[in-house]
């Protein structure tokens, strides 16, 4: 596609990829909508301001993590206390709404922003046409349905990509399990399976048949990684997603840092596409996207 | 693409001419509270013995300019000046901290002989925003230098490095034939004392009761108190005590010029906003105001002109009764523990209010420290347990230390 692409061809083409598993592309996932250079954009973490800047940016995908108020609305916030994201303090979970509608996001310098947190409903909204969506669920699975009723109702269903943790043991494991097979209807989201390693990877796809599964850094990276799988994943029409927020080992650094390696920062990145990653979660998007373009495996 | 500039949000966000007070349930205060021993419900064993050293974050109801690590400006002054090789090898906090105000002491040389008819800026101060740069290369250079010149040049430093500062403007009581006496100073929050703490670059000295140093307030309070008597001034990088208070020390360091405490805000040395020499500017100055300031007016400058501060009246300067906002928790760490999902586990929830957050860091019993996000499963084991967080931030300084100690035993 040409750089001049609209808009909606843009979008177009993106879900086109999702469908095409085994294409070159490599999907961009920005962590939090993008959030290491909020101050410069005046675009916090999580906020209508970081999703609109996301797809004005060309990143494939936003990440955003989903919670709950007191009162039950779905809201954009990463972690469940308010200290860091927000100017006031406790936890997200005793607020209600209109007590966290007071509230004004920080950026990441310590400085507050004008922008408040967004509902899903809004983010959704804003999100609507322009890129594909890791909706992040930290909220009890019980109230999948409802989110499946807002991505109706926003008409966002398609574009996207509900994460699940398939991690045998984890509590929401066998709830996941449960839920799906009495409602049936929930598979009508598109489902990004976070599996352990590579032996969960048919039972992941076997329940959730989901769009894309994901691999933590560190499970991706291990020397006797069994390639197989990620033929598997790609012949059941799942993309093969990458975690980059973890360590490979112990003592490396966290978050996407590990994965910056070499003089240009870019070769733990190609390591990770040369081994089949198609969908890479990232805190420098930008960056990415740059090497992606060099490389010819973005547009 | 230009770097954004803070926008001062004095008018329009908070009302003036009243004195706000703590709200009930203080939303803006997390206090640690008790380790709960319900979080371990699920740790698989029974508990022996159950403490934590747990900050919690307090934070200010009024929001704060903070320069960013990637501001262009400020990468510029750390690249071009050499306050960095001060601090270069120094791994305590504290005598980092000395280090930098004896480095601006140094660079600001005190001419006093050549008068104000040398001064850079003459009195009362025109405006002119407040450029580090412009002021450090004038440095050697015979200038006059005034106490808000050291004041905010410290306080460029200090931000360049990391920390947390702001430009305090003090001032005495009023008396009639005196009028009121006014000194400029840095306040800084110490990770290490876990508090807000007063520098005064121009006499490179700082305050202490007790070996405590002391804030603008503090010191304050302590004039009201006794006259000061139990405080002691501190200078130089040897920490040297040169007596009480009370002692004449180049004619600076009478603790009643802390009766009043103005500090500046909504200013960031780098960006050109709300920084400017004097007192007589239009950014934010916040006041804390206690039991001594009870019927009592802020006047500012020399009889016969001292005036009634002004700022009240237009808003701009704000008083509280709520220590808070005026001097809150940076860098500090609000550890909550709930019962974990599987067994042998806690939930831990950091909270922190960390200007310019690298990352939150994690030490499990006696490993070394790793990055980790805020919320995260604390895998416990029979016997003694330790779990300790903190935060680092982009200049690589760490927040102060909040930490857990649980022994537990087999479950008959």
């Amino acid at each position: 596609m040409s750089a001049a692409a609209t808009a909606p061809e843009r979008f177009a083409l993106l879900l086109r990829e999702l469908a095409t598993p085994d294409s070159a592309r490599v999907l961009v996932v920005a962590h939090r909508a993008g959030y290491l250079r909020d101050w410069e954009y005046q675009a916090p973490e999580n906020s209508l301001a970081a999703i609109r800047n996301g797809i004005a940016l060309g990143f494939d995908a936003l990440e955003l993590d989903v919670r709950q108020t007191k009162d039950k609305r779905f809201v954009l916030v990463h972690e469940s206390r308010l200290e860091r994201v927000t100017d006031g303090g406790g936890f997200l979970q005793d607020l209600t709404w209109d007590e966290l509608a007071q509230r004004r996001l920080m950026y990441r310098n310590g400085q507050r922003s004008e922008h408040r947190v967004a509902t899903l409903e809004e983010a959704l909204s804003a999100a609507r046409g322009g890129a594909l969506l890791k909706l992040h669920p930290k909220f009890p699975v019980e109230r999948f349905a409802e989110l499946r009723e807002v991505l109706l109702e926003t008409g966002t269903l398609e574009q996207a990509l509900v994460w699940i943790d398939w991690r045998p043991g984890e509590p929401d494991h066998e709830a996941v399990q449960a839920l799906f097979a009495k409602r049936p209807e929930l598979l009508e989201m598109r489902i990004l399976a976070n599996v352990l390693d590579t032996k969960e990877v048919r039972p992941a796809l076997k329940a959730l048949n989901p769009a894309a599964v994901e691999f933590s850094y560190e499970a991706f990276a291990v020397p006797d990684f069994d390639a197989g799988a990620l033929e598997t994943i790609r012949s059941a029409g799942a993309r093969v997603a990458v975690n980059c927020m973890g360590r490979a080992a112990k003592g490396e650094p966290f978050g996407d840092r590990a994965v910056q390696q070499g003089p240009e920062k870019t070769s733990g990145w190609k390591t990770l596409v040369e081994r089949g990653a198609r969908m890479l979660q990232i805190n420098h998007p930008e960056d990415l996207r740059a090497c992606l373009l060099a490389l010819g495996l973005t547009s | 693409m230009k770097w954004p500039m803070p926008e001062s949000p004095t008018q329009r966000d908070f009302p003036h001419l009243v004195t706000h007070s703590a709200p009930k349930d203080d939303p803006y205060d997390a206090p640690a509270g008790d380790a709960p021993e319900a979080a371990f419900e699920n740790s698989g064993g029974q508990i022996v013995s159950l403490s934590w050293q747990n900050r919690g974050v307090k934070r200010s109801r009024f929001p704060m300019a903070v320069a960013p690590y990637e501001n262009p400006t400020l990468q510029r002054f750390r690249e071009k000046y050499d306050f960095l090789d001060a601090i270069k090898g120094i791994g305590d906090e504290w005598q980092r901290l000395l280090a930098l105000r004896n480095w601006v002491h140094r660079k600001l040389p005190s001419n006093n002989s050549s008068g104000e008819q040398n001064s850079f800026f003459k009195r009362p101060y025109p405006d002119e925003s407040f450029d580090p740069f412009k002021v450090l290369d004038k440095g050697g250079s015979g200038c006059c230098w005034w106490c808000p010149h050291y004041s905010q040049m410290l306080r460029a430093v200090l931000t360049a490095c990391g920390y947390v500062s702001r430009h305090v403007g003090n001032i005495s009581p009023y008396s009639p034939k005196e009028g009121s006496r006014t000194h400029g100073v840095t306040d800084c929050f110490v990770q290490k004392y876990g508090k807000w703490v007063q520098f005064d670059a121009n006499y490179d000295c700082h305050y202490e009761r007790d070996g405590v140093p002391l804030s603008p307030f503090e010191i304050g309070e302590e004039w009201a108190r006794n006259g000061g008597k139990d405080v002691t001034v501190h200078v130089g990088l040897e920490n040297k005590t040169v007596g009480n208070a009370l002692t004449p020390f180049e004619g600076e360091n009478e603790t009643c010029r802390a009766y009043w405490n103005q500090h500046r805000w909504y200013t960031d040395p780098f960006s050109g906003h709300g920084t400017w020499f004097g007192t007589w500017n239009s950014q934010m100055v916040l006041t804390l105001v206690g039991k001594r300031h009870e019927g009592i007016l802020a006047y500012r400058g020399r009889a016969p002109e001292s005036e009634v501060d002004a700022g009240y009246a237009d808003g701009r300067i704000q008083y509280t009764t709520r220590a808070a906002d005026v001097y809150p928790d940076i860098g500090t760490s609000h550890l909550s523990l709930e019962k974990g999902p599987h067994t042998g586990t806690v939930k831990v929830n950091v909270g922190t209010f960390t200007p310019n957050l690298d990352t939150v860091e994690v030490a499990v019993d006696d490993r070394m420290w790793s990055d980790q996000e805020p919320d995260f499963l604390w895998y416990l084991h029979e016997k003694k347990n330790v779990l300790r967080v903190r935060t680092r931030d982009k200049f690589g300084n760490l927040g102060r230390e909040s930490s857990v100690n649980v022994e537990l035993r087999a479950k008959a």
